[in-house]
């Protein structure tokens, strides 16, 4: 391959070394006029692209009002006008009065607090003093709070029915207590009222 | 004096992710809420009840119920739709909470008192005829009109809001207009 010729001609090259100006040669009038115009085509296409947008779509009932204002009448318009009016503005302490009662709505309530507390008491009472035994599926009679029979005599004291009615619930929810725990929960419930 | 108050109802629906941001326990984005529908929905209730104070009681109650049905709320429909079906249904129990109601006895100095009070609203005798005349109309026609014209909400949202269909709101809202112009015509 032979190397590059760097001795081509160069217009600009010899116009330098010939301490000549350079002069535009004949098609460059013409090339500039082809350029302005493709520029002007281009700003034409531009303009052609904005105008033809619809940034914006008429909403889905635009059709439908404009039909029904054409057939109203002076009446009708007055009465949409009415219809459409807010004539009255929310006070400046309205925000900070309405988010005042959704706080006091969902903060809970005194019989729900003393349910909660007195519920946490008990499972606490029972996890730290009495023996948790878990639920078996073979016969559970031994291990099951002694609760009387309709026709038996027995009739527990205040504390002591107290205590059943826990042992009951807290059986419901899956714990059995032993005879020391009921006696040990019938006395927290007559000594602390429990 | 009307307060020119526009309704949210027209803008993108950015109300839902607020009321998802309530579910997630966000007590500013129920403030944001609140400040944006507290207007329209005050509005709603003072063109149903014509009372100031029960309004904005009834307003107040709406945004405590949103609030509690924010844990199970989803974004199934736009949250206009799902407010003014909650204040619809306060509302149609305060009427009927309303009707079982004995008459209040009314001191006549009281009277005097609250319409000193009012007087600043510079109630117009055109507003006050519109006011009688809108409390005429039954619930249902009411509230479709002014779901339709002052909260700006479309048919179908209305529809969903009162749960009946497009054509029955349609047929509502015509009924409420051409009721409407009857009782005024002296006015108009």
């Amino acid at each position: 391959m032979n190397p590059p010729d760097n001795n081509a001609d160069s217009p600009l090259l010899d116009a330098l070394l010939a301490g000549r100006p350079l002069r535009a040669n004949a098609s460059f009038a013409d090339r500039t006029l082809a350029r302005l115009r493709a520029a002007e085509r281009d700003a034409d296409e531009h303009l052609d692209t904005l105008l033809s947008a619809r940034p914006v779509a008429a909403s889905a009932r635009f059709t439908e009002e404009t039909l029904a204002r054409l057939a109203a009448t002076p009446a009708d318009q007055r009465i949409d006008e009415l219809a459409a009016a807010q004539p009255v503005a929310a006070a400046a302490a309205f925000t900070d009065k309405t988010l005042g009662r959704v706080r006091a709505d969902s903060a809970p309530t005194h019989r729900q607090r003393w349910i909660a507390s007195v519920a946490g008491l008990a499972a606490a009472l029972v996890l730290t003093f009495a023996t948790v035994v878990p639920r078996q599926e073979g016969p559970v009679a031994a291990t099951r709070p002694a609760l009387p029979s309709a026709d038996s005599s027995f009739v527990p004291d205040a504390a002591t029915d107290h205590a059943l009615s826990l042992a009951s619930g807290l059986s419901d929810a899956g714990m059995l207590l032993d005879d020391d725990s009921m006696e040990l929960l019938a006395v927290l419930s007559s000594d602390h009222g429990i | 004096m009307e307060t020119p108050v526009r309704s949210p109802a027209t803008e993108p629906d950015s109300d839902a992710d607020l009321m998802l941001s309530v579910k997630a326990g966000s007590e500013p984005a129920l403030r944001m809420l609140i400040e944006r529908w507290k207007n329209p929905l005050l509005n709603f209730f003072y063109r149903s009840t014509r009372d100031y104070g029960q309004a904005e009681d009834l307003a107040q109650l709406t945004f405590i119920k949103i609030n509690r049905a924010a844990a199970t709320y989803e974004p199934t429909a736009r949250f206009s739709t799902f407010l003014f079906h909650v204040a619809r249904r306060l509302l149609i129990n305060e009427y009927r909470k309303t009707s079982r109601r004995p008459l209040d006895h009314v001191d006549p100095s009281d009277l005097q008192a609250s319409t000193d009070d009012s007087s600043s609203r510079e109630v117009s005798e055109i507003e006050e005829a519109f006011a009688l005349a809108l409390d005429k109309l039954p619930e249902n026609h009411r509230t479709a009109l002014l779901l339709f014209k002052q909260q700006e909400l479309s048919y179908a949202e209305i529809a969903k809001a009162m749960e009946t269909t497009e054509s029955s709101v349609k047929t509502w809202i015509f009924r409420a207009r051409a009721e409407l112009k009857t009782q005024l015509k002296e006015l108009l």
